[in-house]
């Protein structure tokens, strides 16, 4: 049977995946640029799972820069964007959620299940499908489809690599936890009781995928309804499609040119309100804690308190009940360290570190939003929360407001694609359309001729009397192909200007 | 193509759902399959009022992977005579489309195609034949309805 030379051409594959590199052969009729353009999509990707790991040294108000994996697919944002965007505090962390909660929890039994709490959702391990390439049976294998192939097993590479990190930095994280609390040695990014509790004390349900949250969660810049982070990342635009569900197949391809033309790509409906181009607001908690901040280790609630008595970490009842008041405010704890009259060293250290986040947060910012989000800020330092206070709709273009297309921002890319996709299919049917007829006419002369031969002849010595419809199904074919070529050139131009 | 094997529900899907199987709607139950979370054995009694009323209707719902970005997949098993449900039991409502918000629920779901039962909308029908019947004789529309329930929803 052939078996032993498709193992021969499957060989190669194999290699393929031991090095991100593809080897020479794998790459057969790619150029060089093409050659480069993958590598370059295969660091992106390796970057972009990467950047999907929740690792609890990386960590902004007792939340994360990765989500904790409710949604095992649709994690293609930007997460670069949405890692920044956290940093800054313009987005919600992405919270460890709790699938249930009761109000009527006593501290202890919050905290112990706060306690339990893993970085990120149990990963199964691979889940990909094994399904054959079409090609398997072939003695000979089509360069696309060892391609195929090498991209399966990359992406299989990847999600082994992305489930052997996140064990990684989940053991790491149980370790230093332990250690933590056995008080042999401390850890700064491992979270204080008090910063768990303040956090989970008024633990909120997200409305999508009902997980409780801590309550400072965004909020929809239209109908001020909340949203966790790792929901917001989900919702992005469906695929370009024709403004109507029910256009009728085209037929001729004038039409299927129109309907390219006419593809559309429609921002995303607010899920409770269903108001056009979906958008976010947040006020991080004044907890400043984590990256930009203090140590979570070092939050508590009563910091006046600790100058005099650093043993209230234990928690004598004076500061329980404390911490039941501070918590139900708890946006305000650190208003009491930042307007208060002594500020004791850690609380200097983090105001510092504040400022600095501040800076970098408004340097981000256009120069003409710069007014309003530095009024924003010193609300905050002032103890004020605006976007809880906030009552009417802010438009897509407010500062502040984290669109999905910000950090969705593909779409443009996607569109364009699916319009030249559509248009090249539609000038490949005209050609196709104008070939059938020379070749009809072709029939009708030398119906035994094979193909080639019909072809050949055409160009050399063409019929007299054919010789008017010939040129006018060349001139078709002509104008097809510089359809296709004028296409390509736009498509180049357009993806130039969005990379600037 | 094969389906790849389902790994366990994730938290996300298990907590909708735990909702909704808690806090049942009257005349309306949905049971999970043993071997497949996702998938959802649905009866929904034939509102009162309508020519419905007194049928037990069997539906299929499946969540797909991305529910709740996607609308959940729901299909009548039970024939029935209604502008907008066609003969393969697909249902043309909006909140299962171009409408679906990932703020809904299956309840909400299941109450909408109940209130579509108490209502049908022959102006944007799937099943024509149905549609043109209750538009020009809409009393033998409701009579056949009627009889349908009768013969298949019991």
């Amino acid at each position: 049977m052939g078996n032993t030379p498709a193992k021969e051409t499957r060989s190669p594959s194999g290699s393929f995946s031991k090095d991100n590199v593809a080897s020479p052969k794998s790459l057969v009729g790619l150029s060089k640029r093409k050659k480069e353009k993958d590598r370059e999509k295969r660091r992106q990707k390796e970057q972009h799972m990467l950047d999907l790991i929740v690792r609890y040294q990386e960590n902004v108000d007792g939340g994360y820069l990765a989500p904790y994996g409710n949604y095992k697919d649709g994690l293609n944002y930007k997460t670069d964007v949405v890692r920044e965007l956290i940093i800054e505090r313009k987005l919600a962390p992405f919270y460890t959620p709790l699938e249930d909660f009761d109000e009527n929890w006593t501290d202890s039994e919050l905290l112990s299940r706060l306690k339990r709490l893993k970085l990120h959702a149990p990963t199964s391990e691979s889940f990909l499908d094994e399904d054959e390439d079409p090609d398997d049976h072939k003695i000979h294998q089509s360069a696309s489809s060892m391609r195929r192939k090498e991209h399966k097993a990359f992406k299989r590479h990847l999600s082994e690599m992305a489930v052997k990190f996140q064990r990684d930095a989940e053991s790491r994280f149980t370790r230093d936890k332990s250690v933590s609390e056995s008080g042999i040695k401390s850890y700064p990014n491992i979270p204080s009781d008090d910063l768990l509790l303040t956090l989970y004390r008024n633990a909120v349900e997200c409305p999508i995928c009902f997980l409780y949250y801590p309550p400072n969660l965004n909020l929809s810049r239209c109908c001020v309804q909340p949203i966790c982070t790792e929901c917001f990342v989900q919702l992005k635009r469906l695929d370009p499609h024709p403004p109507h569900d029910e256009g009728a197949a085209p037929n001729s391809s004038s039409d299927s040119e129109k309907i390219a033309e006419e593809l559309i790509s429609e921002p995303v409906n607010c899920p409770f309100c269903a108001m056009s181009d979906f958008g976010v607001t947040y006020s991080p908690p004044n907890l400043w804690t984590g990256i930009g901040g203090r140590p979570p280790r070092d939050f508590n609630f009563a910091p006046q308190v600790i100058h005099e008595d650093p043993e209230t970490n234990q928690g004598p009842s004076r500061s329980r009940e404390y911490q039941r008041k501070t918590s139900l405010n708890y946006a305000m704890t650190k208003s009491h360290s930042a307007s208060g009259t002594p500020p004791k060293k850690p609380v200097i250290f983090s105001e510092h570190r504040t400022n600095q986040g501040q800076k970098s947060f408004d340097d981000s910012v256009s120069i003409n939003s710069k007014n309003s989000d530095n009024s924003s800020q010193t609300q905050n330092v002032a103890g004020f929360d605006p976007a809880r206070r906030r009552r009417g709709s802010l438009p897509a273009t407010a500062p502040g407001v984290i669109t999905v297309d910000l950090i969705h921002p593909d779409w443009e890319q996607k569109l364009l694609n699916a319009k030249s996709k559509l248009a090249r299919r539609s000038a490949a049917a005209t050609a196709l359309h104008a070939s059938s007829l020379i070749y009809d006419r072709d029939e009708s002369q030398h119906t035994y001729s094979s193909r080639f031969e019909r072809s050949y002849r055409r160009s050399d010595s063409s019929n007299v009397n054919d010789h008017n419809s010939h040129t006018s199904v060349e001139e078709r074919m002509i104008e097809a192909a510089l359809k296709l070529s004028l296409l390509d050139e736009e498509e180049r131009k357009l993806k130039e200007r969005l990379k600037r | 193509m094969r389906n790849p094997p389902r790994t366990p529900m994730t938290t996300t899907l298990n907590r909708p759902l735990t909702v909704f199987l808690s806090d049942p709607v009257p005349g309306i139950t949905a049971v999970p399959h043993e071997d497949n979370l996702r998938y959802f054995n649905v009866t929904i009694d034939g509102p009162s009022g309508s020519p419905y009323e007194g049928g037990k209707f069997k539906l299929e719902l499946f969540l797909p992977d991305d529910y709740p970005m996607l609308a959940p997949k729901v299909r009548f098993l039970t024939k029935i005579y209604h502008p907008n449900i066609d003969r393969l039991g697909r249902i043309c409502l909006d909140v299962l489309k171009a409408n679906w918000s990932p703020a809904l629920q299956v309840r909400t779901i299941l109450l909408s195609i109940q209130a579509l039962l108490s209502s049908p909308n022959p102006d944007d029908p799937l099943a024509n034949e149905v549609a043109e019947e209750w538009k020009n004789n809409e009393q033998n529309a409701i009579k056949t309805a009627r009889e349908w329930t009768e013969r298949f929803a019991q």
